[in-house]
Formats: structure tokens, sequence, C-alpha cells
């Protein structure tokens, strides 16, 4: 059920993209998500940036509904349900890579304070395609966190892509590796991952509706599983030949290639 | 002990149906509803042209059932009609091919262009606002929904389910002009209503459509009713529909006169393992009560 939430405090992390802490404390998973709605505007998901304390949703300015996000200040409302999602992050490894593509990073963000907390070595590896989409992430965490940044452009970083990071990094002890971001990213990360067989888990973005696994608007070819129920994190063998990487389908259902 | 039911001339291993809208959007989904245990499955509604369907919140979460107002999001014919053929080619179990049209004559073309996939059965979806006439749903009227009964059977020789809405006067007279003009079976109930929930916060309806269709445990009462004045009515086979979550759920609307029953937002707390849920509770209960078909259960209440 929507509840409205306060607004708690926003911070800019770069021209695209702004956190916002929600008045708000719950129980959930990293990985997970929860519906955010601008009553009058539309509903959309979001992971969780921080799940220690009051939640964060960290957003990128993308369209109509996150533009007007940006507009939203401390003390505003805005109506809140979930959590949601079966398919969450789990730690199994002793040293874990996290991969993300710009604000790909948020929900792998309460991962790496679960792993940290747990004695766990992290890498982050954090890309963008220039030094400007990056998200400041140094303070956020910390001394214990290895961090490799990467820009297209070489603004910032290493010149490439976080994936390239991620084949230089995998001879270090790597042995499960998590990541979020742009689709083409991820399918590179999935094959270098199954390549050295390295346990991974990847975030699966497709539109929801429902986000309670009853219209089926999220399933994914040909499996069947249902980004917003079984999702919306997924392990690597529960990917490998569906349409991830290939098409997704838009609003009305219709395919649209990637 | 057998399960086994029959809707027209056509075998169901079990009595449960994926209902219309709900997971059956793809091929692969209808096939994971039917690998799930499910004895049939239906389509999502494909009409006439691609549509978004409704902004989001389309769904909202109530402790008895859900609000929806998805908005009959559809990619278009073409791109249904593809899913449909996928999904009729890859499943074993029979396919209902839900549709609407939005006049009479729409929805005869319609049922002709889904019959190409040739599924199993297909369904009329009456229940959606009629737009010439006064914007009730056709199936407000008993006269519209024969016509639109009949302009379909003159369409396409693939048995025809009609299904209905429950929120009329008579859903007797109703029934009794769907099977006068040759439906095969009927389905009932599509959503009541529609509801409202209002945000007392925001003070917003919650639905960018404002209103929806109820579903789930609380209408199931309205279900039973309407099954049971329906198969007192007609002789053409029910699938009783609404509410329907576990096997006593099933053997109610069996009493009532259902010979096979939808399941649908029961998918939500139970996941697709619902079908499987059901038709063990429905084994758990007749082999308790020495009940060796369903035969012996089917209308039972009718004395
Ligand atoms: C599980 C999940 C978690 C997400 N977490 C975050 C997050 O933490 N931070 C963040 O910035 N973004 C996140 N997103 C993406 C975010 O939901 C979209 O950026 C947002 O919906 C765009 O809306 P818009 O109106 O601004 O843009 P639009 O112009 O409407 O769309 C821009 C892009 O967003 C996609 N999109 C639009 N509506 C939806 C929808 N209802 N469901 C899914 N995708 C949609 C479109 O397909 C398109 O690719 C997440 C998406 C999913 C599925
Ligand atoms: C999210 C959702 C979408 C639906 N879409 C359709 C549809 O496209 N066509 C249709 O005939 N019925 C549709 N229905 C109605 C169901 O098929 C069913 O008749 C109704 O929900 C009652 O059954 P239930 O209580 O088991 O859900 C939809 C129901 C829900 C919850």
């Amino acid at each position: 059920m929507i509840e409205m939430v306060k607004i708690a405090g926003v911070r800019e992390e770069n021209p695209t993209v702004k956190t916002f802490t929600l008045d708000k404390q719950i129980d959930a998973r990293p990985g997970q998500f929860c519906m955010l709605w601008i009553p009058g505007l539309d509903e959309k998901p979001f992971g969780f940036a921080k799940l220690n304390g009051n939640i964060e949703i960290m957003v990128r300015s993308v369209g109509s509904y996150t533009r007007e996000m940006m507009s939203l200040d401390e003390g505003d409302l805005i109506g809140f349900r979930g959590p949601y999602g079966d398919g969450q992050f789990k730690l199994k490894g002793k040293h874990i890579c996290v991969v993300s593509g710009g604000v790909g990073i948020a929900p792998l963000l309460p991962l790496v304070d679960e792993a940290l907390a747990d004695g766990r070595g992290v890498s982050v590896i954090h890309g963008a395609k220039t030094k400007q989409e990056l998200i400041p992430l140094e303070k956020r965490l910390g001394d214990d966190v290895s961090l490799t940044l990467t820009t297209d452009d070489g603004s910032c970083g290493m010149e490439g892509t976080a994936c390239d990071a991620l084949r230089e990094l995998l001879d270090g002890g790597v042995d499960q590796i998590c990541a979020c971001g742009p689709e083409p990213m991820m399918k590179s990360v999935l094959d270098v991952a199954l390549d050295a067989k390295i346990y991974c888990q990847l975030t699966l973005e497709r539109y929801l509706k429902c986000g309670i696994g009853v219209c089926g608007h999220c399933s994914i070819d040909e499996s069947a599983l249902m980004v917003c129920r079984d999702g919306p994190v997924f392990e690597a063998k529960q990917l490998v030949k569906s349409e991830f990487g290939r098409y997704k389908r838009d609003k009305s259902g219709a395919i649209i290639d990637l | 002990m057998k399960l086994t039911t029959k809707l027209a001339k056509i075998k169901l291993d079990n009595p449960t149906i994926l209902a219309s809208g709900v997971l059956g959007v793809t091929a692969a989904a209808l096939n994971r509803a039917s690998k799930s245990g499910a004895g049939a499955v239906t389509t999502k509604s494909i009409g006439p042209q691609r549509r978004e369907g409704h902004d989001n919140p389309v769904v909202v979460e109530l402790d008895c059932g859900l609000l929806n107002a998805v908005g009959l999001s559809c990619p278009g014919p073409e791109e249904s009609l593809r899913e449909l053929t996928k999904a009729v080619k890859s499943i074993d179990k029979p396919v209902i091919a839900s549709f609407y049209g939005k006049s009479i004559l729409e929805f005869g073309h319609m049922a002709e262009f889904i019959s190409k996939a040739k599924p199993d059965f297909i369904e009329a979806n009456i229940s959606c606002p009629n737009v010439g006439e006064f914007g009730l749903p056709f199936g407000c009227s008993a006269k519209t929904a024969g016509k639109i009964t009949k302009a379909v059977k003159n369409s396409t020789d693939i048995p025809l389910i009609v299904k209905l809405t429950p929120n009329v006067v008579d859903i007797r007279a109703i029934a009794i002009e769907v099977e006068k003009n040759g439906a095969d079976v009927i389905c009932a109930i599509n959503t009541v209503g529609p509801g409202m929930k209002i945000d007392v916060t925001s003070g917003y309806p919650i639905l960018s459509n404002k209103t929806g269709g109820l579903s789930g445990e609380c209408i199931k009462p309205i279900a039973v009713r309407c099954v049971y004045e329906i198969s007192e009515s007609v002789d053409i086979p029910v699938i009783g529909v609404g509410g329907v979550s576990s096997g006593i759920d099933a053997v109610e609307m069996l009493m009532a006169g259902a010979a096979a029953v939808g399941v649908g937002t029961a998918v939500w707390h139970h996941g697709v393992d619902v079908f499987q849920k059901i038709t063990g509770e429905l084994m758990d209960f007749m082999s308790e009560n020495n009940y060796s078909s369903l035969d012996e259960i089917i209308g039972r209440s009718h004395g």
C-alpha cells in the first residue's frame, strides 16, 4: 500500500544525479526496490542506495518523471510502496567485485556496506561516459574499498569501460561479481564472468507496471522470470540464452531492440 | 481420483485456468503458468490497436484484494498474434485467446484475426467500455452482448468463451442472450466496480485512471453468486473466476456450477505455484470427502 513519505534531505551528486534521503527506515535486502509515486504524474521503480538508517534513493534525470524528481526538496512528500523483489544480492565470495555504470552504483552501495560489515574484501569499479557523469564515491565508500574509476573518454580514471577494468582485476582473487548499469555493459560483464567461471549477479531493468508480479509486463523471454518479482537481481545462469542484452519491451509490450 | 474437466469439447487436465490479464502478456509467461500446473492459460486481452495502457500507478494493494487499471495495454494486433501463435505452438495445454473490440463490428474482425493463430478457444472480453453506446460496457446490455456473440460466431469456427461483467442488474438475462447467440462457454466474472482508493495525505486517487476494477478475495462471494445464477439459467459450461486462491475456493466455485476455475489475483500472494497449490488442496478435499471426480462436485449446490 502506498504511503506518503517525507524527503528528509537532498544531495547533488553531479549535474544529473541527486540522492534523496527519505524519512523512512525499512527492513530490506540489497537489490530490492520500491515504487515512488508523484501524485498526478506517475510512479516509477527505484533501488535503495542506503538501507541502514533512513533509506536513500539515488536518481538520474533521464525523462519527465525523473526531471520532476530533481525539483523535489527537503520537506516535500513522495508516495512509497515496497520493498519488492525476491531476487536480491547475496554475499557468497570472500572478495566481491562490484561493477557499476553511472547511477547503477545505487543498489550496489548497501551491498558494499553489508560486505564490509561482514569483513569481506570489496573492489568497486565505477564507470561513466565522462568525468561529469561519475558519482563521487570516495567518501561514501571509505578506505577499506579499492575503487577503480573508468571513463569512456579518459577524462577521469582509466580510459575504457567498467568491464575493461573488471578484466584487469580478475587475477586479484575476485570470487564474486555484482553488477548494475546499462545493459550492454552488463552483457559484457556476464560474458566475462561466465568465461572466468566466477559467481555473478546482475540487475535487470525492464518497464515495470504493477511491481508485484501480477500484470506480467516485465517478464523476460524465455524463462518468463519477472523482473519485479523474481528479480530485479538475477544470477548469471538465469540470464544466459535469454532476451538479456538483445531486446526488451516498451510500455505497450512491444519488443524493442536494445 | 480424476481432476479432468471439459469445456465444450476440450478436455482440461485440471480445472485451474490462468485468468486473462494476469502474467499472460507473453508466450513465455503463458508457458510458465502452464508448466507450473495451470490446466489452461488465457492471454491478456488483445486489442485492435497498439496501446500503452494507463500511467502508473496501475494497481493498488488492498487488504482483501487488488484494484487495477492497467488500461488494456497491447503491443498491437500483429505483435500479439505473433506471441499468440508462439504460445499455441509451444504450450501443450489449451490456450485461450482473450480479445476485445471497440464496436460490435470490430469484435467480429478481431475474432477472425486472432483465429489465425488457431487457439483452442477465443474469449470475448465484453466488459470493456463501449465508446459508442453511452460509454457503458458492452456486457451491461443483454442485447449488445448477444449481438457481439453473434458477430463473433459468424467470424470464426473456434469455440467461443464470452466473459461477463458482474456489474449488472441481472447477469442471468445476459448469460441467456449470450447462449442463445451461440457462445460455447461463459466466463464469469471480470473485475467488480469500478472502485476507487484515495490517498488521504495527498488527497489524490491513487490510480492514475482514478478508478479501477476490484479483484481477489473480496469479490469471491459476488463471483460465486454470479456463477450460481448463470449456471442455473444456461446449459453451456461456466468458468468461475473471482477470488479463487485455494482448493476450497475452487470447490465452492465448482459447487456453484462452474466446470473450471479462473485464477488471477491469487498469483500476487502465491506466485505461479498457486495452480499446483489449488489442485493439491482440491485433491485433499476430494479424498477427505470421498469424491472421485469433479462431476460429483460441479453444480452440487443446485440441489
Ligand atoms: C528495478 C529498477 C530499479 C531502478 N533503480 C533506479 C535507481 O536507483 N536510480 C535511477 O535513477 N533509476 C532507477 N531505475 C530506472 C528508473 O525507473 C527510470 O529511469 C525512470 O523510470 C525513468 O522515468 P522518466 O519518466 O524520467 O523517463 P522516461 O523518459 O519515461 O524513460 C527513460 C527510460 O526509463 C525507462 N522507464 C520509464 N518508465 C519506466 C518504468 N515504469 N519502469 C522501468 N523503466 C522505466 C524507459 O524504458 C526508458 O528507457 C530503476 C529501474 C528498475 C526497473
Ligand atoms: C492486473 C489485472 C489485469 C486484468 N486484465 C484483464 C484483461 O485484460 N482482460 C480480462 O478479460 N480480464 C482482465 N482481468 C480480470 C481477471 O481476468 C479476472 O476476471 C478478475 O481479476 C477476477 O479474478 P481474480 O479475483 O482471480 O483476480 C485483469 C485482472 C487483473 C488483476
